[in-house]
């Protein structure tokens, strides 16, 4: 039975979490707070903290790396964050093992809670199972040399990105560059295939790390 | 064991080109025949090594994407062609469907999402991107009409913070030096990065 304690801001939700938690019969949830009363936490001795982010804004890494400071010894999962992958690194870098999106189950949530407990860290699915997030974690795996370099712009990406941040639309960026407005478009394709794949490799030179 | 796909991939980006090969490679069926980084002289190719399904990048540099599609659905009638883009426009896909292909796939889309395409349109399906119908770049874009008001392209010009940060990353820089060198937190970086995502992806649609 894996002892978990709960951080959620909602009462109901808290209650209903912890309430499902126990009937599943895999947990057994051995404290509940809300995120500005942590203190109710102490001496419970948790071996998993779920912390329930998806209320909070600007703070929540705050939150988890105070989580962190206060449960050393326990792993810490990170719910309901808003998906924004470059998010995530971060969380990883303070010593967040686990991730869970709204649109979990319950047997995600329990499944999650124990593979953490494992020494696993879980990552959401929307961020392992992308083509980018495989080619990166790849490229990061193989050690592959030079997996940077094809993240980085050409003189004419960052000639069109120069205009872009000038506010020219695709048509007068092309009429300046006497190139076609297709062209134009292709850049601006480039340029965000990069910027994505420059995330996904981040990310996966963390992930990469534990491993 | 089900028969093998050939598949033929034109990726300018030697990381996604690599990638897509190996992923497509570890699966009993499907076999890259070519790998190849721009559509020059690539016509000949695909009528030599007759691929069932050709994987096309939508953004290939100076090369325009749209007449290598038509090139090929002359020359090489049997074999089915599949854009994939990061971010389709509903305009280009249109356009693409005209010039003779027969998948979407959103770059950035699961591997499995990716198979999935290959096998049907290898069977003879066609496969449209996901509609962008409802989506709030939809909504925004369809708001702004087909020409952009100059408050839209206000909306999408870029910060000077953000002007700043995207020359770096287009040095090669990593967020945490990005951030170490302009006296940011990393996470202001990653914002930074991910408004000019929205800005790039929001005016593409135009």
């Amino acid at each position: 039975m894996i002892s978990v304690a709960l951080i959620e801001d909602n009462r109901l939700v808290r209650e209903g979490l912890a309430a499902l938690l126990d009937k599943t019969g895999r947990c057994k949830v051995v404290a509940t707070a809300a995120s500005g009363d942590t203190a109710l936490l102490r001496g419970s001795d948790p071996q998993v903290v779920l912390l329930d982010l998806g209320l909070q804004n600007g703070d929540s890494l705050r939150i988890a790396e105070e989580v962190r400071r206060e449960f050393p010894d326990a792993k810490v999962i990170v719910m309901d964050l808003l998906p924004v992958h470059e998010d995530i690194v971060e969380f990883v870098n303070v010593g967040v093992s686990g991730f869970i999106m709204k649109d979990a189950t319950l047997d995600d949530l329990v499944n999650t809670i124990q593979s953490v407990v494992e020494g696993k860290h879980v990552l959401p699915p929307q961020m392992t199972s992308t083509l980018f997030s495989q080619i990166a974690r790849e490229a990061v795996s193989r050690g592959r040399e030079g997996a940077m370099d094809a993240v980085r712009m050409t003189p004419r990406e960052r000639e069109v990105i120069g205009l872009i941040g000038e506010g020219l639309s695709n048509k007068e960026i092309a009429t300046r560059l006497i190139i076609a407005t297709h062209t134009v478009k292709s850049h601006v394709r480039n340029v965000m295939e990069k910027l994505a794949l420059h995330t996904r490799l981040q990310i996966a030179a963390f992930a990469h790390r534990d491993e | 064991m089900p028969p093998v796909i050939l598949v033929f991939v034109i990726e300018d980006n030697p990381l996604v080109r690599d990638g897509i090969m190996t992923l497509l490679n570890a699966q009993p069926d499907v076999r890259v025949v070519a790998a190849v980084d721009s559509g020059d002289a690539v016509l000949p190719q695909i009528q030599k090594t007759k691929p069932q399904v050709v994987l096309v990048d939508a953004g290939l540099g100076d090369h325009d994407s749209k007449s290598l599609v038509e090139g090929i659905a002359e020359r090489a009638p049997e074999t089915k062609v599949i854009v994939m883009d990061f971010l389709p426009a509903e305009q280009d896909v249109v356009e693409f469907v005209k010039a003779g292909a027969s998948g979407f796939i959103v770059k950035d889309a699961t591997t499995d999402e990716l198979l999935a395409a290959i096998r049907s349109v290898a069977s003879g399906a066609k496969v449209l991107p996901p509609a962008l119908t409802g989506t709030l770049l939809s909504k925004i874009v369809e708001h702004a009409g087909t020409h952009p008001a100059p408050e839209v392209i206000d909306a999408v010009r870029l910060t000077p913070h953000e002007r700043e940060v995207i020359e770096l990353v287009a040095e090669g820089r990593s967020d945490k030096e990005i951030a170490e060198r302009q006296h940011l937190a990393v996470s202001t970086v990653k914002s930074h990065v991910h408004h000019i995502l929205l800005k790039l992806a929001l005016r593409n649609q135009f």
